[in-house]
C-alpha cells in the first residue's frame, strides 16, 4: 500500500528533510518585515507596561482606579484572564495525549509556549498587587528571622502561589523535555552554517555549544526513545491534575469568601471550563496567524482548527451551563442578597459588561455547530477573538459587579479603570507577544520529532 | 452476529434480587413508613441514574468520535430499557411527596418565610409536572438513540453515524439541564432551605461513576456467559481508566463543594454538611463514605494490571456501584429529621432495595440487550474498535 492510501486526516506525507526545512525555516532566515513590525509594536507595549509599573512604584497604587469597595480591579481581572489562557498548553500536551488525540502533535509546542508566557504575564499582577513586591519572597514558607511571621496557610492566595508555581515548573519541564529531540536536531543541523565574519564565528560557536548542552546528549537510539516515551506518559499523568488544579485554586480565591457573587461552590469546575475555553480561543488566534505567516498550512490543517473550534463549542456550553446554574440557584435560594447580585449583573450599572460577556461567551460559540463555519478561517478567527473578549469580561463581571455594591449602600461606589489600568492591560499583551515573537524565531514552533514519529507510524501501518 | 442468550441461572438470580427488594420494601413500609419513603426515594434515584448513565455514555462516545468504544456501545444503549420501570417507581414516589418534602405541607409553608417565597417553584402540581416532563424527554431521547443505532445493523448505512452524532449532541445538551433540575427537585429540595450551585454537578459525578461501574459489570458478566467476545483487555483498560477518572472527578467535586461550604461557613449553607458530620451515626457514615467511595477505589485502580483484568475490575466495579448507592442514601437521609431527631436509615431495607434495583436493572437491560445484535455490526468504525490497542 502506498502512503497516499492512508486515510489518516492528519497524515502529512512529506519527507523528513522537507519537514525539517519547513518548520526550521523561520529560525534559519532573517526575520521578515511583518515580524519586525509586530515585534516593534509588542516591544513598545512592553516598554509602556514597564513604564507604568515604575510610575506606580513612584506614585503608589493610587494611580489605578481601585477604591474602597472595589479593592480588586483590573489587576485581578488580568491575572485570572492570563492564568486562564495558560491552561490550554499543558491541557493539549498532557490531557489530549492521554485521550490519544493525535491532532495535538502539530499544535502542542506553540500552545505550551503560550502557556508558559501567559503564566509569566499572569504572575506579574499579584506581584504588583501585594503592594511591596520587593518583599514578595515572604510568600514562601522557609525558616526565617522575622520572628513569628509565617505564611497564612488558611489563605487561598497562598495556595495560589503553590498551585501556579508548581504548574509553571511542570509546564516548563514538559516543554523543555519535548524540545530535547528537536534541540538535538538543531545541533546536528548546525554543520551546514558557515560564518562570514569573526563575530559570526563566535556567535555560531556559542550557539553550537549551547545546543550541545541543552540537547542533553540526545542520540535518538531506540532505547532513548523508549525512555522518552515512558517519561512523556508519566509526566502527562502528573500534569493532568495540575492543569485542573490551577484554575480550581484561582476560583477558591473568590469562592472561599462570603461575598455574594463570589461564593458559589460551582466555581472550581466552572473556572476550569472557562480557562480551557479562553485558552483554546487564544491557541486558535495564534495558530491561524502562525500557519499563515510561516506557511505551515500542511502541518496545522483546517482539520486542526476545526477540532479547536469544537473544543470551543463544548467548553463554551459548559461555561453557559455554569452561568445558568448560578442564576437558577440564586433564584431558587430565596436569598435576597444573592438574588440582588445577579439582578444587578443583568440590569445594574455594569449591565453592559454582563451583556458583552453574554454575547461573546454564550452566543458566539454556537456558530461552531456548523461544519461550514468551522472550516471558514475568517469566522474562526473572529470567534477566537470574540471569545477572549468575552472571557476577559467574565472576570470583570465577577470581580467588579460583586464588589461595587457593598452591604451598606453608603459604601457603594463605582469602579472606573484609569488610563493606567488600561495601559497595564494593553501592556500585558505586549509582554506576552514579545516573548511569543521571540519564541517563534528561536525555537521550532512545531514538535518536529513528534510529527516525524507519527509520520513513521503511518508508513508502518500502511506497509501492513 | 448472534444475539446474546440470557442464561437461565442469571435470570434466577435477578428474580431473586427483585424478590428480596420487593419484600424488604414492603416490610419497610409496614415497619416504619417515615423511614421507608426516603429509602424508596434512594432506590428510585439510584435506579434513575443507572438507567440514564448508559445513554449518556453512548452519546458522549458518539460526539467525541471515539472508536475504541464501539464494541461496547450496544450495552450502553441498552440501559435505557430500565427507564420505563424506573419511571413507574418515580411516579409511585409522587404518593410520598407529603412524607418526603417539607414544602408540600401548606401549614409549614405558611409559617416559613423562605418556603413561602419558594412556593411558586416548590409546589406539588408543578413538581409532578416537572419530574414527569424530564422522564418523558429522557425516554424519548434514549429510545430514539437506541432505535437509530440498531437500525444501522441491517442498513449498514454510514450516514446513520452522522444522524447519531446529531441526536447525541442534542441529548447531552438537554440531559445537562434536565438532570440539573431533576437533582434540585428530587434531592436538593429535601432540605428546602438549603442550596448550593455545585449540587447538580455532584449528582452528575455520581451518575458518571455508577454508569461506568455498571457498564463494566454488564460487559464482564456478558463475557462470562459467552457473549461479547470482541471486548479485549484493551477495552477493559480504557473502561478502567474511565472508572478511575470518575472516581477522582467525584472526589474533586465533593471536596470542592464541602470545602467551600465549610470555609465560608454561611449558616444557610453549612447545615447540609453540619447535619452529616456532627452527630454520632452520620459522622461515621460520612467518614466511611469518603474513604470507601474515593480513597480505596483510587488506590486499587492505580494498578494497570487490575484495569486490564475484567475479573478483578468487576469486583472493584461492584464495590463502587454499592458505594454510589450509599452516596445516594447519604444525600437523601443525611439531612432528614423527624420530631427533632435525625433520621437513621433502616439499613436492611436499603440493602434489600439495592439488590432489588440491581435485579430490576439487570433483568430489563439484559432482556433488551438480547433482542438485538451484541455489537453495532453496521458501524463503519467497528473494525477499528475490534482491532483497538492501547498506544501507551
Amino acid at each position: 500500500m502506498s502512503l497516499e492510501s492512508v486515510k489518516n486526516p492528519f497524515h502529512i506525507g512529506k519527507t523528513f528533510k522537507q519537514i525539517d526545512d519547513d518548520i526550521m525555516r523561520p529560525m534559519e532566515t532573517f526575520p521578515s518585515k511583518t515580524w519586525w513590525i509586530a515585534f516593534l509594536i509588542a516591544a513598545s507595549l512592553l516598554a509602556m507596561f514597564a513604564g507604568i509599573l515604575i510610575y506606580s512604584f513612584v506614585k503608589g497604587l493610587g494611580i489605578f482606579g481601585l477604591n474602597n469597595p472595589v479593592g480588586w480591579g483590573l489587576y485581578i481581572v488580568n491575572f485570572v484572564f492570563w492564568v486562564g489562557i495558560g491552561h490550554a498548553g499543558t491541557l493539549i500536551s498532557a490531557i489530549l495525549f492521554l485521550f490519544r488525540q493525535r491532532w495535538r502533535t502539530s499544535i502542542n509546542r506553540a500552545a505550551e509556549a503560550m502557556t508558559i508566557f501567559a503564566v509569566m504575564v499572569a504572575a506579574i499582577f499579584p506581584l504588583i498587587h501585594v503592594g511591596r513586591p520587593w518583599f514578595v519572597f515572604w510568600v514562601f514558607p522557609y525558616p526565617n528571622e522575622r520572628g513569628p511571621l509565617w505564611v497564612n496557610w488558611r489563605s487561598p492566595l497562598l495556595w495560589d502561589v503553590f498551585a501556579i508555581s508548581t504548574y509553571f515548573i511542570i509546564s516548563l519541564q514538559f516543554w523543555y523535555m519535548g524540545l530535547v529531540p528537536d534541540f538535538a536536531n538543531m545541533r546536528d543541523r548546525q554543520e551546514r552554517f558557515k560564518a562570514r565574519s569573526k563575530i559570526g564565528e563566535l556567535l555560531l560557536t556559542v550557539k553550537k555549544i549551547t545546543l550541545r548542552v541543552i540537547s542533553l546528549g540526545w542520540v535518538g537510539s531506540a532505547k532513548t526513545w523508549h525512555h522518552y516515551e515512558k517519561m512523556v506518559l508519566i509526566l502527562s499523568a502528573l500534569a493532568t491534575p495540575l492543569v485542573l488544579s490551577v484554575h480550581t485554586i484561582v476560583s477558591f480565591d473568590f469562592a472561599t469568601s462570603i461575598i455574594p457573587g463570589w461564593h458559589a461552590t460551582i466555581f472550581p469546575p466552572y473556572f476550569v471550563a472557562g480557562a480551557i475555553y479562553s485558552g483554546f480561543a487564544m491557541v486558535l488566534t495564534l495558530m491561524i496567524i502562525m500557519r499563515r505567516t510561516f506557511k505551515l498550512e500542511d502541518y496545522i490543517t483546517m482539520k486542526h482548527l476545526e477540532n479547536i473550534g469544537l473544543v470551543i463549542l463544548v467548553t463554551g456550553m459548559m461555561v453557559s451551563y455554569a452561568y445558568t446554574v448560578e442564576f437558577v440557584i440564586a433564584a431558587y435560594s430565596a436569598n435576597k442578597v444573592e438574588q440582588y447580585v445577579f439582578m444587578n449583573r443583568l440590569a445594574g450599572p455594569y449591565a453592559w459588561a454582563f451583556w458583552t460577556m453574554f454575547a461573546c461567551n454564550v452566543v458566539s460559540p454556537h456558530f461552531m455547530w456548523f461544519k461550514k463555519l468551522r472550516n471558514n478561517l475568517t469566522v474562526l478567527f473572529i470567534i477566537s477573538i470574540v471569545v477572549n473578549i468575552g472571557m476577559w469580561f467574565e472576570r470583570f463581571v465577577i470581580v467588579v459587579t460583586s464588589l461595587h455594591r457593598d452591604y451598606l449602600p453608603s459604601s457603594w461606589d463605582m469602579y472606573v479603570p484609569t488610563i493606567y489600568d488600561w495601559g497595564m492591560m494593553l501592556g500585558s499583551f505586549g509582554v506576552f507577544f514579545t516573548f511569543f515573537l521571540l519564541f517563534v524565531r528561536t525555537l521550532p514552533v512545531i514538535a518536529i520529532a513528534e510529527v516525524k514519529a507519527d509520520e513513521a507510524n503511518d508508513s508502518l501501518h500502511a506497509a501492513h | 452476529m448472534d444475539s446474546f442468550k440470557i442464561p437461565a441461572n442469571i435470570n434466577k438470580i435477578l428474580f431473586a434480587f427483585i424478590g428480596i427488594g420487593a419484600i424488604s420494601g414492603a416490610l419497610g413500609f409496614l415497619v416504619d413508613p417515615q423511614k421507608a419513603w426516603p429509602g424508596f426515594l434512594s432506590f428510585g434515584f439510584f435506579l434513575l441514574i443507572l438507567s440514564l448513565s448508559g445513554t449518556f455514555f453512548a452519546a458522549l462516545q458518539m460526539i467525541s468520535g471515539a472508536k475504541w468504544s464501539v464494541v461496547i456501545r450496544r450495552v450502553a444503549e441498552s440501559t435505557v430499557a430500565a427507564l420505563p420501570v424506573t419511571a413507574v417507581f418515580i411516579i409511585l414516589l409522587f404518593f410520598g411527596i407529603h412524607s418526603l418534602y417539607e414544602w408540600s405541607h401548606a401549614d409549614v409553608v405558611a409559617n416559613d418565610h423562605i418556603l413561602h417565597q419558594k412556593e411558586g417553584y416548590l409546589n406539588t402540581p408543578f413538581f409532578i409536572a416537572r419530574v414527569s416532563g424530564y422522564l418523558v424527554l429522557w425516554l424519548i431521547m434514549g429510545y430514539l438513540l437506541r432505535k437509530v443505532s440498531i437500525s444501522q445493523d441491517t442498513t449498514k448505512n454510514p450516514e446513520t453515524r452522522t444522524k447519531l452524532v446529531k441526536i447525541s449532541a442534542a441529548y447531552i445538551l438537554l440531559f445537562a439541564y434536565t438532570f440539573t433540575f431533576a437533582s434540585i427537585d428530587l434531592l436538593m429540595s429535601l432540605q428546602p432551605h438549603w442550596y448550593t450551585t455545585m449540587f447538580p454537578v455532584y449528582t452528575f459525578a455520581g451518575l458518571g461513576l455508577s454508569g461506568i461501574a455498571t457498564l463494566i459489570i454488564l460487559v464482564v458478566t456478558i463475557q462470562n456467559y459467552g457473549g461479547l467476545k470482541e471486548v479485549t483487555a484493551e477495552h477493559m483498560h480504557d473502561l478502567g481508566k474511565f472508572l478511575f477518572m470518575f472516581t477522582v472527578f467525584w472526589a474533586y467535586i465533593a471536596f470542592s463543594q464541602h470545602m467551600l461550604t465549610w470555609y465560608a461557613n454561611l449558616p444557610e449553607e453549612t447545615y447540609f454538611i453540619e447535619t452529616r458530620i456532627s452527630s454520632g451515626f452520620w459522622k461515621y457514615f460520612t467518614i466511611v463514605l469518603w474513604i470507601f467511595h474515593f480513597l480505596i477505589p483510587f488506590i486499587l485502580l492505580l494498578s494497570r494490571d487490575v484495569k486490564r483484568d475484567g475479573k478483578r475490575l468487576i469486583k472493584i466495579a461492584w464495590f463502587i456501584l454499592f458505594m454510589c448507592f450509599v452516596d445516594v442514601v447519604w444525600l437523601v437521609f443525611g439531612g432528614l429529621e423527624h420530631d427533632g431527631h435525625v433520621l437513621i436509615p433502616l439499613m436492611w431495607m436499603e440493602a434489600g432495595l439495592f439488590l432489588g434495583a440491581i435485579g430490576i436493572f439487570g433483568y430489563t437491560v439484559l432482556q433488551a440487550y438480547s433482542k438485538a445484535a451484541q455489537i453495532p455490526v453496521g458501524d463503519q468504525n467497528l473494525k477499528a474498535s475490534m482491532n483497538f490497542h492501547q498506544t501507551h
